[in-house]
């Protein structure tokens, strides 16, 4: 290690001392992000998150839409976000929109929160965001109750070998192994065939290999709900109707609010999914 | 088989026909055996002939069967729509995607598809992409009328393309389902993949009303290439071609759109290509073209399942590129005719 290295590396230990110190009891946290949302809202009382997307009273898309309607939420819009007078604001790492860009420049301290891959993950990033946030004793309440129901999920599994699950979502797309959907489906009790067929991302996943798979249960994404689309329609096909009737094939419909974030909603999809297999 | 045979009339016209529905059929059992995932055929065949479900009959009825019939109906359709137009405005770059008619029967078409009316009416989907054609080729046929310059043709179909799209970007944008507005691609490209029975089904009858619409008064074709007031003195009803003609059109090409979207440049290719097998006659070019478009549609659709990209190619990029340079030495050419 040279001394550039040492200096940078002084620099940003003193940065992290500064950030953590210097906003340690923020009192007026406002979230740009739907996963955000969920995560921030089981940690804070909604004196303290005093603003969550819109998407989050949204029974569709969001996991805690009930909880949500105890929160203020707001439509996303610079303005509307400083009138809300925030010490911290939380956003998606990937959403690189002018708003974030704009609320930085301003001189508001923005944290970002990543895409967990696996429950692990999940539970570091409440760790640290509770951190951020100054609500270590609720983390940890969370993260304990999420474990518990891990584990029991696990002990519910039986030892035969897992019935083989193909998740199909809109545009033909399936989730292969390095995703939080292919550990929901473990903890759950089923196989992923996306992963058997050397799917490691969210990536496409063709009708021929989905039907060629032999999947004995099809868990598709939520869309009688939506209106037409050519993405949605690919669902209907007449092969995958053929498939399900002639063979027998067991299908469940998961609502996308599940599936959208990865967080406590990931522990009720797999309860929700385990729930399933007696059917 | 005895009407077929009646409606070709040279016999070199006869013999293309053979050649090129010979191609075509095997080109047709090519496109059975690509696909993702190793099949066995024989088996396959037996199970679809005696009405079993297997995993493989599945693949080949519901998968791979329908887009090879739809790459022949919409290949077919296309040829046959660009010989037709090219004789209707008497002009070789008329093209069914390149003047603005597969643009206004995508937008035809998706404004029936996301209004859910084609959930509730399926019909209305292929009646939506011919609604749209008709109406394109009507304002083309006013706006440039026969025998305009290839310039105001072109221009013409450029400010109807570009409206047409325009209002299918809106429509898609409307559209409550988040993944309608990144479908825009398709409508505007073309594509068969995700190709079911269903839309066999449903563009049938008014494509092959479209064929027999224009595969009809091509005799009149012949006649029309010797100028409006010759044809007029011979006894062609000029108004009832120009209407059988712009039916027949929007017929087909709307049907064919409203399942794959708009795919360019074959109505031109083929056509153009075959031309001088059939001694420059605009009867003969119309079946030809049609078995042509069909055979080209086909590899096209072929090469882009043996592509290996991520998501599958879009057809219309393919056929763009084959075509483009085709469109360009035609413009050229038809240069140095205004030139001389």
């Amino acid at each position: 290690m040279n001394c550039k290295q040492i200096f940078l590396l002084a620099c940003s230990l003193g940065l992290i001392i500064f950030s953590t110190t210097g906003f340690s009891r923020p009192q007026r946290i406002v979230s740009l992000n739907l996963c955000a949302d969920q995560l921030l809202m089981e940690l804070l009382p909604p004196q303290q998150l005093v603003g969550i997307t819109q998407m989050a009273t949204n029974p569709d898309i969001s996991y805690s839409y009930e909880k949500a309607k105890k929160y203020h939420t707001h439509s996303g819009r610079t303005e509307e976000i400083i009138a809300l007078q925030p010490d911290l604001i939380v956003a998606g790492q990937f959403t690189s929109s002018t708003t974030n860009q704009l609320l930085e420049q301003l001189g508001y301290s923005v944290i970002k929160i990543g895409l967990p891959r696996t429950i692990l993950d999940v539970f570091q990033q409440i760790k640290k965001l509770a951190q951020q946030v100054n609500a270590k004793h609720q983390a940890e309440a969370l993260i304990t109750n999420m474990q518990g129901a891990q584990k029991n999920l696990l002990q519910a599994q039986s030892s035969h070998p897992l019935p083989r699950a193909a998740v199909y979502y809109a545009n033909g797309y399936s989730a292969g192994k390095n995703t939080i959907t292919h550990e929901i489906l473990n903890l759950a009790g089923y196989s992923n065939i996306a992963a058997e067929y050397g799917l490691t991302t969210v990536a496409p996943f063709s009708l021929e290999k989905l039907l060629a798979s032999r999947p004995e249960i099809l868990i598709f994404g939520h869309f009688q709900d939506n209106q037409a689309s050519l993405a949605h329609q690919l669902l209907q096909h007449t092969a995958i109707q053929t498939l399900i009737t002639s063979h027998h094939v067991k299908t469940i419909t998961m609502p996308d609010r599940y599936w959208n974030c990865a967080g406590p909603s990931s522990i009720a999809a797999a309860q929700y999914l385990a729930g399933l297999h007696s059917l | 088989m005895m009407s077929f045979t009646y409606l070709l009339e040279t016999k070199r016209e006869k013999r293309l026909v053979l050649f090129f529905l010979t191609v075509t059929i095997l080109l047709f059992f090519a496109s059975l055996l690509i696909g993702d995932t190793p099949l066995n055929i024989a088996p396959a065949l037996q199970a679809i002939f005696q009405g079993h479900h297997t995993i493989d009959q599945l693949i080949l009825q519901h998968i791979r069967l329908p887009r090879s019939l739809l790459a022949i109906i919409i290949g077919a359709s296309l040829g046959i729509a660009g010989a037709a137009l090219q004789g209707l405005l008497r002009n070789p770059l008329a093209e069914p995607g390149l003047i603005g008619v597969s643009a206004s029967a995508a937008l035809g078409a998706v404004i029936v598809f996301y209004s859910g009316l084609s959930l509730i009416f399926p019909l209305a989907l292929p009646l939506g992409g011919i609604t749209g054609a008709l109406l394109s080729v009507t304002m083309l046929f006013l706006l440039a009328g026969r025998n305009s310059s290839v310039l105001t043709l072109i221009l013409a179909g450029v400010a109807i393309s570009s409206l047409a799209g325009a209002l299918t970007a809106l429509a898609l944008n409307l559209s409550p389902n988040p993944y309608a507005s990144l479908e825009i691609f398709y409508w505007l490209m073309g594509s068969l993949s995700n190709a079911s029975l269903n839309h066999v089904w449903l563009i049938l009858v008014p494509t092959l009303l479209g064929w027999w619409l224009l595969i009809r008064s091509r005799a009149a074709l012949d006649v029309l290439s010797l100028g409006e007031e010759t044809a007029s003195t011979l006894g062609v009803n000029l108004s009832l071609l120009n209407k059988q003609l712009i039916l027949g059109v929007a017929l087909s090409v709307g049907a064919a759109v409203s399942v794959s979207g708009g795919i360019a440049f074959i109505g031109l290719i083929i056509p153009h290509l075959l031309r001088p097998f059939v001694a420059h006659r605009p009867s003969s070019l119309l079946i030809v073209s049609g078995l042509g478009g069909a055979a080209l549609l086909l590899i096209a659709d072929m090469t882009v399942r043996l592509v290996p990209t991520q998501q599958e190619l879009k057809i219309g990029v393919l056929t763009a590129l084959i075509g483009a340079p085709f469109f360009l030495r035609l413009i050229l050419s038809s240069r140095r005719e205004w030139l001389s």
